[in-house]
């Protein structure tokens, strides 16, 4: 099923959660919405549910239009940060709850009871109640309640981050081929970059409810296109162009000038070479030393009025006998150099 | 997003809910505020509208006649006079009590904690009746030293008064003191500071709450109580005691109602004080506090245990001697034991036992009925109708128990009034225990309510489960231990109350707990006592019962006593 959300509005009080957001999914991505805390990711995914109600705006699933249809109805599937298994029924029970709000026959219900805990690996477990489950395995549980009623849509709201950094890697995995082989169309929140740029097809990037960014992780990791985006997904340098940094205008420049520029630091390279044409002389000012990557403070001189400018580089190896305070030239590739802001 | 793209878009829709459910959640708040509305403000308005009517139409009169009396005035005085000083020493020996049990590591805690809160399981005059069979004219005391003391008057009223309120500060103190942030305890012995004054900056900080909800209710208590005074007042009548003698003894009903708004008034302003202050504070206990760890300390524990054992001493000897009595022969003449007076040879014989176990019952479900929809409609309905329906559910704290009852005889007794059918029934006394209790069983509804997430309600949404469904499988399962609570609660008030339902019994629908007082007034004290035994007898087993049920369910820490 394709997804469409349109001009979504939502507002708690004085605090606008979400601000005007569209998006069309196709049908079998898995879209993560990142962002900081207390971007409106909850909020939005909750609207989408049918949990909250929209100030304004429309949800549109094959382009039928579910804005005034009540959550029950909807046919999304939804898992929760905290499992949220009924502690009241085991775990056969909580799979076999939608199915049962459906009026599936008896037999079926415990068919796909089966083929649902057999697909998360839990077959063993359908008696046990939810307590007596590791936290992993009540969100594998959560999961296969969710996808039970073979739901248009997968909504899952940071579903990983109760859980250690191991279960969690393993559980990221697991949904992940899950969504594949189901070819559901699904929504993931998450705050963990990390999950956002593994699991995802799109990432939709989220700053004070309105969207930054929307792309394939690719796209948001190596084209980042404001500086929010460049600074939340790793690391970038963020300098003014009149700097002096070589750069191939990215995009298009409706005629404007660059304002803006991003690279990543690792792709600052350092040299002893005399500096040819276009390239930056800087002083090493502090070094610090992490395992095999060696990440090196370099400060520019002024330049332009700009006041002095500081980027950082990282260079693979440890073994670079640097001091503090040696003029280095900035080997940078143009390529490499983003445009964040156009002015 | 552009102009263009918005454009393209075409529209940006207000959404408009049509949600059947949306009606449905609706129409069950109203039918929630609708007994209320019935039951708590229909009669307050009457009492309102009688305290206006004089002889020629609508005026002031009743107000003047009764306000300017000198009679009214020493009324007053003497209300108050009992009221301060009772708060005064119920607040102080409990918060010590609280602290023995709380902070320090005397021995048998269990046992003193269980010991303070047995009166709550006897009917709300025991304290006066216990007190009478030792200090008495003709009490133990007297009896056995050949003294002539008399207890009844000020001194009588304010000591039972101290032993009536007691548990209830004790439990306000012992929840607030148990919760305590090790942290502070712990800087402030680095910083070299000594007990007293850890406790002076520590301690009484951050019990300043409690301190100021156990003064409020005790206030409130023995402001409006009238068992403990009637019984043990003598010639000294307070406001309480007042409006009966006033509505029950002279059928003034226009001067009763006018004392009954008198009455209202303070009680009204303290809760209100109470609540305002008590929805500012929220928990200032932060999530990283620490639980507290007594420090060992060999002479504050052998004070607080002589203390401890002083207090309950004195509970024990004021119960216990209501348990000897109903087993003498004839207090105090014939003092050999005797099970004669269980064989109740009184008018009614024991049936008002039963009457107050039925209407315990009736009240206990009507209760959770009413209550656990309304904290749940007011925690999860999410509808505009949430904080109106809430307020109704926390006004009958304000309401004194007489007050509420005069209402119900003003209101219902008329035979065009739709309830009409069942005044003078059972079930009328039931439901107006449920709406005197209402705040109270409200309250502990809602907060457990609070503590269960809601989503579970919103997992069984999305799973497609509609409003009721979500409520038969998934929260009335997980509430109901809760809801055990909450009937142990109104079924324990329903047994011991007096003060609402003495307007609203006749003779045939009469309760234990006014068996009691007719009793006492008579001079039956044996008989008077063997019921009040058997009031606690049916309490305690029904206690015991609820418990064995949780206990075998695994839920051992939903409390019971409140
Ligand atoms: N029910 C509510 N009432 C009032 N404000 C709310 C409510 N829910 C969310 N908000 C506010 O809306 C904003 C967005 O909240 P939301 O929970 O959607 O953020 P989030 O991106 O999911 O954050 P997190 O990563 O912390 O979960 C926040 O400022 C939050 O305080
Ligand atoms: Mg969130």
């Amino acid at each position: 099923m394709s997804l469409e959300i349109r001009n979504i509005n939502k507002s708690f009080g004085r605090i606008k959660a979400v601000d005007n957001v569209s998006l069309a999914i196709d049908n079998g991505t898995l879209v993560c919405f990142l962002g900081p805390s207390g971007c409106g990711k909850t909020t939005l995914l909750r609207v989408i549910s049918g949990l909250e109600l929209p100030d304004s705006g429309a949800i549109l699933v094959n382009s039928q239009n579910m804005s005034t249809v009540p959550a029950r109805n909807r046919n999304f599937g939804m898992v929760f940060q905290s499992y949220s298994l009924f502690p009241n029924m085991t775990i056969a029970a909580n799979v076999a709850y939608g199915l049962e709000c459906r009026k599936w026959s008896r037999a079926d219900i415990s068919q796909r009871v089966n083929n649902m805990l057999s697909l998360v690996h839990l077959e063993d477990q359908s008696h046990k109640f939810p307590h007596q489950l590791s936290g992993g395995q009540q969100q594998r549980v959560a999961l296969a309640r969710a996808l039970a009623p073979k739901p248009s849509v997968l909504l899952l709201d940071e579903p990983l981050s109760a859980l250690d950094a191991k279960v969690r890697e393993e559980l990221r995995e697991e949904i992940k081929t899950l969504q594949r082989n189901l070819n559901i169309t699904t929504i993931m929140v998450t705050h963990d970059q990390e999950e956002a740029l593994t699991m995802a097809d799109r990432i939709m990037v989220m700053k004070d409810g309105k969207v930054m960014q929307t792309g394939s992780p690719m796209d948001i990791y190596h084209r980042p296109e404001n500086p929010f985006v460049a600074q939340f997904i790793g690391r970038m340098n963020i300098v003014p162009a009149g700097i002096g940094i070589p750069f191939s205008s990215n995009g298009d420049s409706k005629g404007a000038r660059a304002k803006i520029l991003g690279i990543r630091p690792e792709n600052i390279k350092l040299s002893d070479d005399p500096a040819s044409n276009g390239e930056l002389t800087g002083i090493v000012d502090r070094i610090s030393r992490l395992g095999n990557l060696t990440r090196f403070k370099i400060s520019l001189p002024n330049k332009n009025g700009l006041g002095p400018v500081t980027v950082v580089s990282e260079v693979q190896g440890s073994s670079h006998d640097l001091q503090v305070g040696t003029p280095k030239v900035l080997k940078i590739n143009p390529e490499t150099v983003r445009v964040l802001e156009w002015g | 997003m552009g102009l263009k793209n918005r454009l393209a878009y075409g529209f940006t829709q207000k959404i408009v809910s049509i949600d059947k459910e949306v009606l449905l959640k609706i129409l069950v708040a109203c039918l929630v505020a609708l007994p209320l509305i019935v039951f708590v403000l229909y009669p307050l308005f009457h009492i309102l509208g009688r305290s206006f009517q004089t002889p020629d139409g609508i005026g002031l009169s009743n107000y003047f006649s009764v306000l300017g009396s000198k009679r009214f005035l020493g009324l007053v005085y003497n209300s108050f006079a009992v009221t301060l000083v009772t708060t005064g020493l119920t607040v102080f020996l409990a918060f010590i009590f609280a602290f023995s049990i709380q902070r320090t590591n005397i021995p048998l805690k269990n046992l003193f904690r269980l010991i303070t809160l047995v009166p709550l399981f006897a009917p709300s005059l025991v304290q006066a009746q216990g007190l009478l069979l030792l200090l008495g004219r003709n009490g133990l005391i007297n009896r056995t030293l050949g003294t002539d003391f008399s207890i009844y008057g000020y001194w009588g009223i304010v000591i039972s008064s101290v032993l009536y309120v007691f548990p209830y500060a004790f439990l306000i103190f012992s929840a607030s003191l148990a919760m305590a942030d090790n942290r502070l305890y712990e800087s402030s012995r680095i910083l070299g500071a000594g007990p007293w004054r850890t406790f002076i900056t520590v301690t009484l900080p951050s019990t300043r709450f409690a301190l100021m909800a156990s003064t409020f209710v005790a206030f409130t208590l023995v402001i409006t109580d009238f068992g403990n005074p009637m019984v043990i007042g003598g010639d000294y009548s307070v406001l309480a005691t007042e409006v009966y003698n006033q509505v029950i003894g002279q059928a003034n009903f226009e001067l009763g109602t006018v004392i009954g708004m008198v009455l209202l008034l303070p009680v009204a302003l303290a809760v209100a004080v109470e609540k305002y202050f008590n929805k500012n504070h929220q928990d200032q206990l932060s999530e990283h506090a620490k639980p507290m760890v007594v420090q060992p300390h060999k002479l504050r524990d052998a004070v607080f245990t002589i203390y401890s054992v002083l207090i309950c001493l004195c509970i024990l000897a004021v119960v216990g001697i209501v348990i000897f009595a109903s087993f003498t022969h004839l207090w105090p003449y014939r003092m050999d034991l005797s099970l004669r007076h269980y064989a109740f040879d009184v008018q009614n014989g024991i049936q008002p036992l039963w009457n107050s176990i039925y209407v315990g019952f009736m009240a206990a479900g009507i209760g959770i009925v009413a209550v656990g929809l309304a904290a749940y409609i007011t925690e999860r309905f999410k509808t505009f109708l949430d904080s109106p329906l809430y307020f109704l559910c926390i006004v009958p704290a304000a309401v004194p128990g007489m007050v509420l009852g005069l209402g119900y005889i003003l209101a219902f007794n008329n035979p065009s009034n739709p309830v009409y059918a069942i005044y003078g029934s059972l079930l009328l006394i039931a439901i107006c225990n449920v709406y005197y209790y209402h705040a109270q069983g409200f309250l502990i509804a809602s907060t457990s309510m609070k503590q269960i997430s809601s989503t579970y309600d919103e997992a069984s949404a999305t799973l497609g489960g509609t409003f009721i469904r979500t409520i038969r499988k998934v929260t009335l399962p997980i509430m109901w231990p809760t809801l055990v609570g909450v009937a142990v609660f109104f079924f324990m008030r329903s047994m011991v109350t007096l003060s609402a339902v003495i307007f609203l019994i006749t003779p045939s629908s009469q309760v234990a707990a006014v068996s009691v007082l007719l009793l006492e007034d008579r001079g039956a004290v044996n008989q008077a006592a063997a019921f009040s035994v058997c009031i606690m007898g049916v309490v305690v087993a029904f206690l015991l019962l609820a418990r064995l049920v949780l206990n075998y369910f695994g839920y051992r820490n939903i409390s019971l006593i409140r």
